[in-house]
């Protein structure tokens, strides 16, 4: 099956901390290097709407052919992208208020730097459930 | 007992409280690189921390002199880190002869939100402070203890357990030249 | 010199492409009339020889100066200024052919391609763009030349008619035979070539006809001409004579004279003669055309409309227009088409409007779209807004799938963006082009436009520009175009950079390490290579070619196959352990560290400091600075260590091996630094078994498996002395190239100062650094013979093997530390090794080994201890010729041996009632171990004391009889012996104090004696008692702390304690004696290690058995039978059982001696009197006594018994003071007198000590009843 979902959170200097596909593919299909390709040049596309919105969750801000790029942006500047097909709002909306949450509490952990990927197994498997719970 | 103490005591956010201490081992790290140096400065910490406080634990908690090790092991679980973390520690497997006994730490304010990552993992001991604070206090009422960290649930152990094992009793000297 | 040329020539690049800027000249170059060239065969191969050029080439290389030409239509008339043709040949018409085409154009750009934008920029953030577009205005020069060349050269020979030529030109070449027949063939109007049919070209237009006239050919030229002006008639036959030489095949004029070109008159005549006439013909016909069809046309529709059962009859119609050479819009598509061309854009617009309304895009898109594009650039030119229909004309040409159409619109539309500078849009319109299915080449040139012009927009959107730059790559290299695949690559690159972006990494690395090889960047080529197997997160086939790829490029790229730090395999640095001969490894450094540590004091070598109390919390402060560690030359350091293979491909290396740095510090020696950092390939190998190495390595093959890890052990060898540094691995990787791999340590961080802790200082981690030494002797260590199990007390001889393994050198005096030291003597019976003074000093050999000699040291071992025991023996010993570097060495053995219980002795002892300096000792004897069915025989018993001997008392013949002293399991037996000084040394004679009595009882007399004073037993006796000594000064600091756990202790008790140790006590206490007590089983073992053969002995030692004098009044010593216990437990600890406040004992005995019947005749001698002897003795040896004895007399009655009691008198003196020498006995006269029969208690004295300080009175209270009997 195709991925439908690709996640990212994208720290200040344009480096993914953490990145997620739903549903999960084990083999690296060519397609995810597009992906990232998207989602990073995305990014333009977020820095203009944190300018004009001052909300974090900033919709649907981008497309690439049949993609769609939605984007929330931390107040410390951390994006978490979503390139999906569907065009389902609420679910996104939710998902990446949670993921918010989750970071958020991560962030506490003294272990963790700042900007740096993140490779908790722990974050990972909550990320999971969330796309499970939102996306299918 | 431990809760009439631990409400007259003042608080401060926890988080604040966990953070700090965070910090703290996190930059030991960042300095030492070496998990046992960070293990035996904290340890060293707490004793300076523990020969201060048990001053202030005495005066807010009047309590007298033990009976023996075991009663102070008692004190220590239930007013003691009730006073101190608004937690209460469980003792458990005392020895006959009454000179070691295990603490259990089933919850432990220092370590929210803590995940230890996979490298420091039985290694580093991150709350040993806590064995520190144990051995400076005790040593202020002439119980020469060790104390270190059988089990940490931060390496996915089932629990948090602390050993205790009193070395000698000191005559009234006061230990100098401790900062 | 050179670089103006180049200079110059790249000016006149940027000249020529000026000229490709303006859109409307391409535009123009693109709409303008076409002439078809066909050729004969035979004329192809004459333009061959040149340049394989051919004719059509030879005339579109023609250069024309601006020719005027005027064409009359109706009644206007226009004259062009610069008119010119584009000579075409039939392929560049042929639809099949544009792939080729494109290829064309593409490589038509190829000179201006760089392989940078501009070099050494790195684009990382928005702020970066400004100062690129400053630096690199322009960074693809080249796009406006192909934009020209691809507007120049599209056409749709559907829809559009600017590719149907206006004219054809027919050459053949002299040579061919019948050339007449052959023009004519090659273009017959009545049945045209294939083209012309399909898209209904006009075949009636202009034909020139050309006989191509090479010199050397003989045909006769002028009459072929001649023929041809009468079939085709003079105007449109020409003759072309060339020059040929076998190779060269030019025009035959003189370049200097353009006008007597040949070609310019066939030039001239088709611009101004047959096009115009042409042009004017089909308009003329075309309107006519028009005009009559319209009619009908509309008649049609209408027909169409109202009868709609009239079907079959409009077909017919409709058929029968089709078949009319001409439908009516093509010929209005036609006239407008030639209008434009005429230049006449009103006129073209308004049939292009007219004609727009024939189509819909739903029906015919392609038409409708190639309207409405010509609609838009009608306007363009008229400079009117024209962008709408340039939209609706790219999209319908979308929608009819004609892609290369779409691209020419949107180069067009492109540039009016561009002059609105709406960047976004323009950047927009290019991708979506791109992404459409056309020449690879093109929709790359488009991708990058968009990318640039996307960093050109309000918001700098450079993340996207460079994705889309990075698709140009891709596409670029789909067209195999490198250069440009690796500039676009490298440029954005730099964005993704040390981002770890896992895949776009990868893909980029990919492909620059490909292109940057290509180019001949190798270095670039290996960096990412490296790069690319650092992260490694790709899939298995992958990595394979990766691999294969890496190998190749860096065997093609670098000198002797060697290219330094390979990224591969890993190496778990952490899992790197040094094996050196001289250092115990870090696993078993436990067993031996307080020994080597007892060695480095002996040495006077400085060892870290001793830490106890409160400063261990402190102890990270006193760690000992590491010290490189001294190897000696010749003698093999082994290297462990993991290696890991972190791809999911096996590897293979060749030639692993340890590759190191030499330094020569010898003094005088040079400080050359050697290394064999160079592959060990065969030549370094013969140098190395050669021996001009410093050192030889050992290379070992290696085959790792996916993701594996191997444990694998390397070793190095030194041949001279200098400093040798381990620096990490040498390896072959696929029997390709040479690399290596280095050993990171882990060092550790310094914090001691403050200068450590503000500045990040490391210490340096000398674990691979070894100080190489002269070659030293080598020692090596065994235990031979050592039994593995022996029971409690057993003695055992076995012997230790040192072998010097140095050829060279000897080895002086050689110390021995055991883990055990008191379970071990050395020496044989006979003659007996130096002896222990206290536990934690060395056993001193006067052992030296010659080269290659080997000694064998005989020791006794007695079991002490019961249980398992690792038995460790670390040898000292110093070289003969001496070593400053190194002043000792050590060598290790050990082995493990078990202790089984055997018999268990338990002492008392009392004193005797019947002498005065006598006592009673019993020894309980019992064999302890349940079930066990070896008896133990008491072989003799032996008693070493300053002043005592013991006799037997319990078996009147000098030995027992075998039942009491053989002793089965679960038995017990009970010996008594008399304890009596021995008086020729009795400690009066002051000279031979310190010589020791010995008395051995045997109780077999089938053997002969133990010597208990000599070697081993009473060395063994010795280190028990250092072993006791040490075990009672432990017991007691654990007493303190049991007395001091009582918390309400907490003040005072610590202090109050006397802390005298029993020890001491018992030293100075003369009364006390040491008891060996021998046995011996007969066990199956028939090990030869005995004293005597056959059986195992053994020994038990009581050291410090004390035997006290008493006095009546001593509490302490009042204690019934069995006082002063002792025993030895089956841990071989002895528990002594004794008061420590014994000292403070009175050391006198007294005893009264008379006759106790007395018969005396009352009748003679109312009195009695009897003469008493009262015996008083001082036990002790050193301190002497004053005493007085004072008879009570009867009226001061002590014991108030009942008065019938009769009373007994003193006589004589009654009073005595004494001193008593140590050891004195005195005998002291008194009388008694009584004065009627009866039995008398005489008891009324009173003995009053003087002591230091006070003085202490005893009062008998032992009977001594004396019997008087009347006669």
């Amino acid at each position: 099956m195709s991925v439908l979902y690709t996640f990212l959170i994208i720290g200040k200097n344009d480096n993914p901390l953490y990145e997620i596909e739903f549903p999960s593919s084990s083999q690296k299909k060519e397609s995810t290097y597009i992906n990232q390709y998207i989602l990073h040049s995305s990014l333009d596309i977020v820095e203009e709407h944190v300018w004009k919105s001052n909300n974090m969750y900033l919709k649907i801000i981008d497309k690439y052919n049949k993609y769609n790029i939605s984007s929330y942006v931390t107040a410390g500047q951390i994006k978490l992208m979503l390139l999906h097909e569907k065009k389902d709002e609420d679910p996104i909306r939710s998902f990446f208020t949670e993921v918010h949450d989750i970071y958020l509490k991560y962030l506490l952990n003294p272990f963790y730097t700042f900007n740096t990927p993140i490779t908790s197994p722990t974050f990972d498997a909550r990320v999971r459930k969330l796309g499970a719970k939102y996306f299918f | 007992m431990g809760t009439d103490v631990f409400n007259k005591v003042e608080k401060i956010n926890s988080e604040l409280f966990t953070l700090t201490y965070g910090a703290l081992v996190t930059q030991l790290i960042k300095d030492y690189e070496d998990i046992e140096q960070v293990n035996i400065k904290l340890e060293q910490m707490g004793y300076n921390i523990g020969i201060r406080l048990i001053e202030e634990f005495l005066a807010k908690s009047n309590i007298g002199r033990c009976a023996d090790f075991m009663e102070t092991a008692e004190v220590i679980a239930k007013v003691g880190f009730k006073m101190f973390l608004g937690v209460t520690a469980t003792v458990i497997d005392q020895d006959p002869d009454k000179r070691e006994f295990h603490l259990i730490l089933d919850d432990n304010p220092l370590i929210d939100f803590v995940e230890l990552p996979e490298q420091y993992k039985h290694k580093l001991y991150y709350s040993n402070i806590l064995c520190g604070v144990i051995r400076g206090a005790l040593e202020m009422v002439q119980m020469k203890v060790k104390c270190t960290f059988m089990k940490c649930t931060l390496s996915d152990e089932t629990s948090s357990d602390i050993k205790v094992v009193l070395e000698e009793v000191l005559s009234d000297m006061i230990p100098v030249g401790y900062d | 010199m050179n670089n103006n040329n180049n200079n110059n020539i790249y000016q006149q690049q940027i000249q020529a492409l000026q000229q490709y800027k303006d859109i409307k000249h391409s535009i123009q170059s693109w709409i303008t009339p076409k002439v078809l060239i066909l050729s004969s065969p035979s004329v192809g191969k004459l333009f061959q020889k040149t340049n394989n050029s051919s004719l059509h080439e030879v005339f579109a290389q023609y250069v024309m100066e601006k020719k005027k030409a005027n064409f009359k239509i109706g009644e206007s008339s226009y004259d062009l200024q610069d008119f010119k043709v584009n000579f075409i040949n039939s392929k560049s018409l042929d639809p099949q052919e544009n792939p080729n085409l494109f290829k064309d154009i593409g490589n038509t750009v190829d000179s201006l391609s760089t392989d940078e934008y501009c070099n050494n920029f790195k684009l990382r953030t928005k702020q970066d763009i400004p100062y690129f577009q400053k630096i690199c205005p322009e960074p693809t020069p080249w796009f406006d030349k192909y934009r020209h060349n691809f507007i120049r050269a599209s056409h749709y020979l559907e829809t559009e008619t600017f590719a149907h030529p206006l004219a054809c030109i027919i050459a053949v070449s002299s040579e061919d035979q019948n050339p007449i027949g052959m023009l004519v063939k090659m273009f017959d109007p009545a049945k045209p070539p294939q083209i012309f049919q399909q898209y209904n070209i006009d075949p009636n237009i202009p034909k020139i006809y050309i006989l191509v006239h090479p010199e050397t050919s003989h045909g006769e030229s002028d009459k072929r001409l001649s023929e041809m002006k009468n079939t085709f008639g003079p105007t449109v036959s020409y003759i072309l004579r060339v020059n040929t030489k076998e190779d060269y095949c030019g025009l035959h004029f003189d370049p200097s004279t353009a006008h007597l070109n040949p070609l310019t008159l066939i030039i001239n005549d088709i611009l101004q003669k047959h096009i115009p006439n042409y042009i004017e013909r089909s308009m003329i016909d075309l309107s006519e055309n028009i005009a009559t069809n319209r009619k009908s046309f509309f008649s049609k529709m209408k027909v169409s409309f109202r009868i709609g059962n009239k079907k079959n009859e409009k077909e017919v119609e409709q058929d029968a227009t089709q078949s009319n050479q001409v439908s009516i819009e093509q010929s209005m598509r036609k006239m407008a088409d030639q209008y434009f061309l005429l230049q006449d854009y009103e006129q073209a617009l308004s049939n292009y409007k007219s004609l727009v309304k024939e189509y819909n895009s739903d029906k015919s898109p392609n038409y409708f779209a190639s309207v409405n594009e010509m609609i838009g650039i009608c306007n363009f030119m008229l400079n009117k807004e024209s962008e709408s229909y340039l939209e609706l004309a790219y999209n319908n040409y979308q929608k009819a799938g004609l892609n290369h159409c779409s691209v020419r619109v949107a180069f067009l539309h492109g540039e009016l963006l561009k002059r609105k500078s709406n960047y976004k849009a323009l950047s927009d319109l290019y991708k979506q082009t791109a992404e459409k299915d056309i020449d690879p080449f093109c929709s790359a040139v488009l991708w990058e436009q968009a990318g640039f012009y996307l960093m050109h927009s309000p918001w700098l959107l450079f993340r996207k520009a460079c994705m889309r730059i990075v698709m140009a790559g891709d596409k670029y290299s789909e067209a195999g175009k490198r250069k440009h695949a690796l500039r676009c690559y490298s440029f954005s690159y730099s964005v993704y950079e040390g981002r770890d972006w896992n895949f776009i990494d990868d893909h980029l690395h990919l492909s620059l390490v490909r292109y940057s090889f290509f180019q001949g960047h190798t270095s670039d080529a290996i960096l990412f290579v490296n790069k690319l197997l650092e992260k490694n997160c790709q899939s298995f086939q992958k990595q394979n070619s990766i691999i294969r790829e890496f190998l190749f490029i860096s065997k093609s790229y670098t000198k002797d196959n060697y290219i330094g730090e390979l990224p591969i395999p890993s190496i778990l640095n952490d899992s790197i352990q040094v094996g050196l001969n001289d250092y115990s490894s870090e696993a078993s450094k436990s067993i031996w560290r307080d020994m080597e540590d007892g060695f480095k004091k002996e040495a006077q070598i400085i060892s870290k400091p001793q830490l106890q109390g409160f400063d261990l919390w402190r102890k990270d402060l006193f760690v000992e600075a590491e010290k490189e560690r001294t190897a000696v030359v010749e003698e093999l350091i082994t290297v462990e260590v993991e290696i890991k293979n972190p791809l999911q491909i096996p590897l293979q290396f060749n030639r692993v091996h340890l590759v190191a740095s030499f330094k020569d510090t010898t003094e005088g020696g040079t400080q050359m630094e050697e290394s064999n950092m160079s592959p060990l390939d065969d030549q370094a190998l013969e140098k190395m078994q050669a021996g001009e190495t410093p050192f030889i390595v050992e290379p070992v093959d290696l085959l790792l498996g996916p993701s594996e890890t191997k444990k694998l052990l390397f070793s190095i060898q030194p041949t001279r002395p200098g400093l040798l540094v381990i620096k990490g691995l040498g390896l072959c990787m696929c029997g390709v190239i040479w690399g290596k791999r280095e050993f990171k340590l882990k060092q550790k961080r310094l914090n001691k100062t403050k200068a450590h802790r503000e500045s990040v200082m490391y210490e340096p981690n000398l674990s691979l650094t070894f100080r190489v030494t002269s070659p030293m002797p080598r020692l090596e260590v065994q235990f031979l013979e050592f039994a593995q199990s022996m029971f409690h007390g057993e003695l055992r001889q076995a012997k230790l093997l040192l072998k010097n393994c140095s050829n060279k050198m000897g080895l002086k005096n050689v110390r021995i530390r055991l883990t055990h030291p008191s379970m071990v003597c050395f020496g044989t019976s006979d003659q007996d090794a130096s002896l222990l003074e206290s536990l934690d000093s060395s056993v001193l050999l006067n052992i030296s080994l010659k080269a290659n000699e080997q000694v064998t040291i005989p020791f006794w071992v007695r079991a002490i201890q019961i249980g398992r025991h690792q038995l460790g023996c670390l040898v000292y010993y110093e070289s003969e010729a001496g070593n400053s570097d190194l002043k000792y060495r050590l060598a290790r053995c050990q082995t493990e041996f078990e202790v089984k219980p055997s018999i268990r002795v338990a002492t008392f002892s009392q004193q005797s009632s019947s002498d005065l300096n006598a006592y009673i000792l019993g020894i309980e004897v019992d064999n302890s171990m349940i079930g066990e069915s070896t008896a133990f025989n008491l072989a003799q018993f032996s008693a070493i004391s300053k002043f005592w001997k013991i006799q037997p008392l319990s078996y009147q013949d000098q030995v027992p009889n075998k039942s009491i002293v053989t002793i089965k399991s679960n038995q017990f037996t009970n010996l008594f012996f008399r304890i009596c000084p021995n008086l020729e040394t009795s400690p009066t004679q002051q000279q031979q104090q310190d010589k020791l009595s010995i008395t051995n009882i045997s109780f077999d007399p089938s053997l002969s004696m133990f010597d208990s004073s000599s070697f081993p037993v009473y060395n063994f006796l010795e280190l028990e008692k250092l072993l006791i000594n040490y075990q009672l000064s432990q017991q007691q600091q654990q007493q303190q702390l049991q007395q001091q756990n009582q918390p309400h202790h907490h003040t005072t008790s610590g202090s109050s304690l006397s802390l005298s140790p029993n020890s001491q006590q018992n030293y100075d206490h003369p009364n006390h004696l040491d008891l060996v007590l021998f046995w011996e089983c007969n066990s199956n073992s028939g090990s030869s290690l005995n004293l005597l053969s056959g059986n195992r002995i053994g020994t038990l030692n009581f050291p410090n058995i004390l035997f006290l004098p008493t006095h009546y009044s001593d509490s302490a010593l009042s204690t019934p039978w069995g006082s002063w216990k002792s025993t030895t437990s089956p841990s071989g600890k002895i528990i002594t059982l004794i008061d420590p406040n014994l000292k403070i004992q009175l050391p006198l005995r007294f005893q009264l001696h008379s006759d106790l019947d007395v018969n005396h005749s009352f009748q003679q001698n109312p009195l009695c009197i009897v003469p008493l002897k009262l015996q008083l003795m001082n036990c002790s040896f050193v301190h002497q006594l004053n005493l007085t004895v004072e008879c009570l007399l009867p009226h001061e009655n002590v014991f108030d018994h009942s008065s019938t009691t009769s009373q007994y008198f003193w006589t004589g003196s009654t009073k005595t003071t004494i001193e008593l020498k140590p050891q004195e006995i005195v005998n002291l006269p008194l009388y008694v007198c009584f004065n009627q029969p009866g039995v008398y208690n005489i008891n009324r004295f009173k003995l009053s000590v003087k002591l230091s300080e006070s003085s202490k009175d005893i009062y008998s209270t032992v009977q001594h009843l004396i019997t008087i009997k009347d006669t």
